[in-house]
């Protein structure tokens, strides 16, 4: 376990947070123009996603079926899970549909089911639960 | 330390470096550096931001850090420089001894973060990473060939 907090308000790209109480407390703000604070304890991992399917996470969460403070609907959880399926190093993510009240622009809960895809980057946590967050619009 | 079972690979990492802060934390962070040497190296922690800026990112990725093993003093110069230039990286300094087992894209550094884990408005501190005082760890970016 280590006593640390970590900033993710300048992130590049999209990254996971694997929960886990081992890790560090990693906070990022989040929710469009709300500038949310959100918190997870556990581990940062890089996610496969290059910059066209950054965009295409952007524009996603840019469509009206989100708006500020708005948590993300049915209809945006499915059109992530339809980018991160489509390619076997991210297939292993999926939004969890159990905390969509909890998921805003920038900070939704997944699933991780890593199993033993050599393409994936995390090994050993089984499965697991996170975050997939990315630099806020705000 | 205890024994780490958990591995997260950064060869998919962003471009743009990202520090390992090295502790006891089950899970080790693992990259392949050096240019055409390919090593693999890893260490237990934590992974956080600090370069916040694409043309610093550019400037670390950017030296010459030769082939093999071992950086040079003129390396740790520059790169404290580059450091010491940014109010998010000023927390960071190239550890003097451990240039010879730092390579391109794997660079051991002196880590000095805020003991307290709340966020101050009336410090200076602009890094990402608070509540471990005084540290090691390594900055590890995405290698280029």
């Amino acid at each position: 376990m280590i006593r640390a907090r970590v900033r993710l308000w300048g992130l590049e790209a999209p990254m996971l947070v694997i929960a886990d109480p081992a890790g560090a407390r990693y906070f990022n703000q989040v929710g469009g123009t709300s500038c949310s604070q959100e918190e997870l304890q556990g581990f940062l991992c890089p996610l496969d996603l290059d910059e066209a399917g950054y965009e295409r996470l952007e524009k996603i969460c840019g469509l009206p079926f989100l708006i500020d403070t708005a948590s993300i609907s049915n209809e945006v959880a499915d059109a992530i899970d339809e980018l991160l399926a489509s390619k076997p190093s991210t297939a292993f993510v999926r939004v969890d549909r159990g905390r969509l009240a909890e998921s805003y622009e920038a900070w939704v809960h997944v699933i991780l089911e890593a199993g033993a895809n050599a393409a994936v980057p995390l090994h050993g946590f089984g499965a697991a639960r996170g975050v997939l967050t990315w630099p806020n619009s705000d | 330390m205890s024994e780490p079972r958990k591995l997260i690979d950064l060869s998919q990492m962003p471009r743009a470096p990202m520090l390992v802060v090295a502790g006891s934390t089950g899970v080790v962070y693992r990259n392949v550096v050096g240019g055409a040497a390919r090593y693999v190296e890893s260490l237990e922690g934590i992974l956080a931001p600090v370069l916040f800026d694409d043309e610093p990112n550019s400037r670390v990725r950017g030296l010459e850090y030769g082939e093999g093993r071992g950086i040079s003093s003129a390396h740790r110069r520059d790169l404290d420089a580059i450091f010491a230039s940014l109010p998010s990286s000023q927390f960071l300094s190239v550890d003097a001894d451990r240039l010879q087992d730092s390579c391109e894209a794997w660079i051991w550094v002196r880590v000095d973060t805020p003991v307290a884990t709340a966020l101050d408005s009336s410090s200076k501190y602009l890094g990402s990473i608070y509540g471990l005082g005084p540290t090691t760890g390594v900055l590890t970016w995405r290698r280029t060939r």
